[in-house]
């Protein structure tokens, strides 16, 4: 067992040094991933500036100009109460990003720390942890939404809390998987025989090593989570109107695709462009974390 | 290794999808012929298929007792089975069904119906006058927990057989084979409406017996169309009945594909998959204004009109006539309807939808007067507006997308909008129990007027009845109980709208539209009919496939 | 191996019991009456007799307890009830549906392994690379697709345009009216496989026994093949377990779409219509195939993977 010593020493290295090599390996280049990361700061930017941006009023019905295709006054056309769908894309962009947002980082926390218990422990605590995860799994996450709602009332806050009950077991179960795969290996074991505490083994040894999935299952959440928000605002569940979210947008325009395809288009290729930034920087933050490259 | 193995199970699985994609082609891409005929030209020709999108999900249940008379179910068992008579929703009028003739008492309390000879169920056996009192008993027999049961309440005896004090329902005799009389406690302006639905209509006793709970998904009937199968969610056969009493029908078969999605009914419609469908609020405009589809529509005024109803049990602003008026007054229901609707509503004058027999033409209707809205408002003291909670659901004509266009017009004379959106069954149980303040909706389907106005401002009908706004006027009470009894028509008429007048005065709804029903279909469907109660109620018998128009 | 399984198998039964009962309180917890779902809303035809009648006829006036005591012991006995709504066995509804659901589901998982896999494994040996790049940003543009949305523009261009596929409907055993709703329930999955896959394999890779292979000569492809790829398996197979589950509950929007008679349809309708029975029935069945699948995914792990098999 003097090996042991070695390889935990070896992990030292591993985890601080080729993170440097990485930065200093990386040049800005100007690729297709890297284009759309812009894009997507750029929409950002702007969902967060909307009312310097726009001078319309994102509620505001103009019935004489119902589902005008784009034009220079109206930039991605009207809906059908005849609102701007540009001011309505950057007001609701911040309702959709915020939801997301907190809905991820909820379930990355609750998540990952039931994962690395449930991982770690094992036992009663791992079956118990996993039993909770196999009920919200087998469950319509609709069902859970409704109830939830229709108990509590139709409000963002509740709407955040009926997404992220549905989001954190994925999270969980993955880390989970890869802790109990990590605790074998030969440099956690070492950390052990070292005398880590249990917390520093958690955090600082095996949490580092998933960093890579989370960031992978995070952002592929915010493009679920998005998606979901959509799926119950057709059951009149989701941002209530008439504010609106990407989602809710989408899915009125979907009715009008044939009549007035930029409806939910614009809202769409947005959400869409959004979604496919946030999971191309997450590709890159994992390069980023990974203390193994 | 393994990716090699993995390349090619990926090549191979494409593979097999190209090969099934092409293997799929069976509908050839056919050119469409150019003269697009009105609806009824030509010699109606026997035979063809005739595949009609079915919008409102599976039926769930054919036997026609189990499940309420909507659209979803009515659609196919008013084909299946036969009711004693048939409603003729364009005329007006009640035709002979399984009943050759019927009679009205003095009183108006004893109907006698004389049933056609040779009317064979589709298993064979001839219909009789028995088989009409067992299925009338059937339907109000507790044990099946039909819905429609309490339709029969005005059938003497019902309170004694449905208690279980009396073995038969005393009220339904069977005269002789082939007649069959019915007497009811008080005349009844709506007693022939129900026995025109198909939940009175006679169902055979031996197959409901054999076949139990499955009866439902194998109905027997002795109607134009027999059943012929039923893929879940999916879709309905029916196929024609040799043996119907009055003459087979022209169809073969009678395909209902179920498609929910409205952007898949259009894929499916554009791609010839589907005869014809029902429109919705959003597609209405787009297929008016394309050439190809104007002139292969059918339009009409359907009995529901779409209205805010107003909780007079709830303490608010909305308690004062003057401000239930000003609302009437204060939005512009023609443009919303132009615009946000697509054109596809009537605007509402008063209770009352065009289509119904006795409409009144010269109805008051408020017209669009911010001015006057505005007006009322300072005299009710509210002249620095309030807000009004309006519950809703996300229907596209009679849910948010109404509401919203509404608020901008209120905002305009003051008053604040507070959405609550909630899903119909929720809307639906809100309703019943009177726990909302306002609420987006639609109400109607009945084909004679005072059912109509009685079902929701007549003070009997509060809550789950009818009456969901607690509306109350005795007045108008008394005018609908002597509407309701008369064996005059003209006086029931002349009844309804004075009834009708007091209660548009007295504004418990804000009334805003009758829905423009409209069915698009292709240039071989023939003999579709404008049916104001439901566009989808098609009488069959009367539609035909023009193969020459196909080709 | 054996005795594991039925430990495991024992072990479910809680969670089982647990989801029925919270899906029992859930439905009794939403507002809207089941028996008034029955009637006609909007003719407002509705008797509150006959509403009362029904309710005591289906036992919906006894206490709570009572009813969800009475639900478990006739599912004991393999009776689900009887659906509120269409008045059938529960059990022969679902029997209808699940073939549908479950022959999309595989072959949407079976599309989603195959093109995410091997994508995956692409981009993770020639990092870096522009096919890489390609492969991430695609896969990663399946995952930021709405399904509808891209249902709809399968069925746009199959059906409208190439008059290919049939845009809606089903027919059993044949395979044409699964191959759309499949595609676009796999696609989605196929991106999360193929991160999955990538960032796998490239730990894997990096592994001191990785390199050691590679100074021991072996050639590249029985690395991957064997080494790698059998490493790599267990967080893939964990993925794939968890995606099944999403399948099936995913299955919802494509067979809305695709006027497909599922499951997931048949749930959703049952909420909507607070048909109590076969929201059980349809949970209990998402539930069963969830807790297998998840067994069979952990003992393939530990199949896979003997380390994990030394913890238990």
């Amino acid at each position: 067992m003097v090996k042991l010593e070695t390889s935990s020493g070896n992990l030292e290295v591993q985890s601080t040094q080729p993170l440097q090599k990485v930065k200093a390996r990386r040049k800005f280049k100007i690729s297709l991933s890297n284009v759309l990361i812009g894009l997507t700061m750029v929409i950002f930017a702007t969902v967060l500036c909307a009312p310097l941006i726009t001078s319309y009023n994102p509620n505001e019905n103009d019935l004489t100009s119902v589902l005008q295709a784009p034009s220079a006054a109206h930039l991605m056309g009207t809906d059908h109460l005849g609102r701007d769908i540009f001011t309505r894309v950057l007001f609701g962009g911040q309702k959709s990003l915020l939801i997301a947002l907190l809905v991820q980082g909820i379930a990355v926390s609750v998540g990952a720390l039931l994962g690395l218990i449930a991982g770690y422990i094992g036992g009663r605590t791992d079956k118990f942890i996993m039993a909770l995860t196999n009920i919200i799994f087998s469950f319509p996450g609709i069902l859970f939404a409704i109830a939830i709602m229709a108990a509590l009332g139709t409000s963002v806050f509740n709407l955040i809390l009926a997404l992220s009950l549905v989001s954190w077991p994925e999270m969980c179960r993955l880390v989970r998987s890869q802790t109990m795969a990590l605790k074998e290996r030969e440099f956690v074991e070492g950390g052990y025989a070292l005398g880590a505490s249990v917390y520093r083994i958690l955090f600082k040894y095996i949490l580092p090593n998933c960093y890579g999935n989370i960031v992978v299952i995070a952002t592929l959440g915010m493009a679920g989570t998005m998606l979901a928000e959509a799926s119950l605002s057709f059951l009149g569940l989701g941002v209530q109107p008439p504010d609106a979210s990407w989602g809710s947008m989408v899915n009125t325009g979907k009715d009008y695709l044939y009549q007035a395809p930029w409806y939910v288009f614009s809202p769409g290729i947005v959400m869409f462009i959004t979604i496919l930034g946030i999971n191309l920087m997450g590709d890159k933050l994992r390069d980023y974390f990974d203390p193994k490259m | 290794m393994k990716l090699r193995k993995l390349s090619i199970l990926l090549l191979i699985s494409m593979f097999t999808l190209v090969l099934a994609a092409c293997s799929g082609g069976e509908t050839g891409s056919s050119s469409k012929s150019s003269n697009s005929q009105s609806t009824n030209n030509g010699e109606p020709q026997s035979g063809g298929t005739l595949t009609r999108a079915h919008i409102y999900g599976d039926p769930q249940n054919l036997d026609p007792i189990i499940r309420s008379h909507g659209t979803a179910t009515s659609m196919i068992t008013w084909n299946i089975f036969e009711p004693l008579v048939r409603y003729d929703a364009e005329k007006g009028e009640y035709l002979p069904g399984n009943a050759e003739s019927w009679e009205n008492n003095e009183e108006g309390t004893v109907y006698t119906f004389k049933l056609k000879q040779g009317v064979k169920f589709h298993n064979g056996r001839e219909v009789k006058a028995e088989d009409f009192k067992y299925s009338l008993e059937r339907l109000v027999n507790p044990e099946n927990a039909s819905p429609n049961a309490g339709n029969l309440q005005m059938v003497v005896g019902y309170e004694e057989y449905t208690s279980g004090s009396a073995s038969e329902l005393t009220g339904v005799k069977v005269v002789d084979d082939y007649t069959l009389e019915i007497t009811i406690s008080a005349p009844n302006n709506t007693f022939l409406s129900i026995m025109s639905l198909p939940y009175t209509a006679a169902v055979p006793k031996e197959v409901v017996e054999e076949l139990g709970d499955e009866f439902g998904s194998k109905p027997v009937g002795a109607g134009p169309f027999k059943f012929s199968s039923w893929v879940r969610d999916s879709e309905i056969v029916l196929e024609k009945y040799e043996d119907y009493f009055a003459g087979a029908p022209y169809l073969d078969t009678v395909v209902y594909k179920i498609l929910t999605d409205q952007a898949a009914r259009d894929t499916a419609f554009s791609s010839e998959q589907i005869d014809m469908m029902i429109l919705g609020d959003a597609q209405y405009a787009q297929y008016k204004s394309n050439t190809q589809y104007a002139e292969l529509m059918i339009e009409v005024p359907e009995l529901f009109i779409r209205n805010l109803r107003f909780n007079l049990e709830k303490e608010g602003p909305w308690q004062d006539v003057k401000v239930r008026q000003a609302i009437n007054y204060a939005i512009d229901r023609e443009t919303i309807i132009a615009t946000v609707l697509g054109g596809k509503a009537y605007p509402a004058k008063g209770i009352l939808p065009t289509s119904i027999k006795g409409y009144n033409e010269e109805v008051f209707s408020y017209p669009y007067d911010p001015e006057k809205a505005k007006e009322l408002l300072k005299e009710a003291g509210y002249e620095n507006g309030f807000t009004l909670p309006i519950l809703t659901t996300s229907h596209s004509a009679f849910g948010v997308t109404a509401v919203e266009a509404m608020s901008g017009y209120l905002e305009e004379v003051g008053i604040k909008i507070e959405i609550e959106q909630v899903d119909m069954a929720t809307l639906a149980d809100r309703a019943s129990s009177g726990d909302f303040d306002t609420m987006m909706y639609s109400n109607g389907g009945m084909t004679n007027l005072v059912e109509f106005i009685s079902k929701y401002f007549h003070s009997d009908n509060f809550g789950a009845t009818g009456n969901t706004g607690y509306y109350k006027n005795e007045e108008v009470d008394a005018l609908l109980d002597k509407a309701l009894t008369t064996t005059d028509e003209n006086e029931m008429i002349e009844l309804s709208r004075q009834a009708e007048a007091i209660v548009v005065e007295e504004a418990p709804m804000w009334f805003f539209n009758y829905n423009k029903a409209v069915i698009v279909h292709q240039p071989w469907v023939k003999g579709l009919q404008p049916v104001p109660t439901d566009i989808d109620y098609q009488d069959l018998r009367k539609v035909w496939i023009d193969e020459s128009a196909k080709n | 191996m054996i005795q594991y399984t039925l430990k495991r198998l024992l072990e479910t039964i809680p969670i089982w019991v647990a989801i029925t009962l919270i899906v029992f309180l859930l439905m009794n917890f939403i507002p809207g009456d089941p028996v008034m779902q029955l009637m006609d809303a909007r003719s407002g035809a509705i008797d509150e007799q006959v509403v009362e009648q029904i309710r005591e006829e289906w036992g919906l006036n006894d206490p709570l307890y009572m009813q969800y005591l009475n639900f478990l012991t006739n599912l004991v006995q393999g009776d689900l009830g009887t659906s509120f709504q269409s008045r059938m066995e529960v059990t022969s509804v679902l029997l209808e549906r699940i073939p549908v659901t479950i022959q999309v589901t595989l072959l949407g998982l079976f599309f989603a392994i195959v093109i995410g896999v091997t994508a995956g494994i692409i981009s993770a040996m020639k990092r870096g690379n522009w096919l890489d790049t390609f492969v991430s940003t695609f896969s990663i543009a399946g995952v930021s697709l709405p399904a509808f949305f891209l249902g709809l523009l399968l069925m746009y261009i199959f059906s409208v345009k190439l008059n290919w596929l049939p845009a809606s409907g089903y027919k059993l055993g044949e395979v044409k009216f699964l191959i759309l709703p499949a595609i676009t329930l796999g696609l989605s999955v196929s991106g999360i496989i193929a991160r999955i896959t990538r960032s796998s394999m490239i730990d894997v890779l990096k592994m001191d026994y990785m390199v050691t292979s590679y100074a021991k000569g072996l050639s590249k492809y029985r690395i991957l093949g064997i080494h790698a790829m059998k490493n790599a398996l267990s967080p893939i197979l964990t993925i794939i377990g968890v995606q099944l589950g999403l399948l099936l509950s995913g299955a919802v929007i494509t067979e809305t779409i695709f006027g497909l008679p599922g499951i997931g349809r048949l749930l959703i309708d049952g909420i909507l219509q607070r048909d109590i029975p076969v929201v059980q029935g349809c949970v209990i069945f998402i539930s069963t195939v969830f807790l297998v699948v998840n067994l069979l995914t952990d003992i393939c792990c530990r199949l896979v993977d003997p380390r994990i098999r030394s913890e238990h």
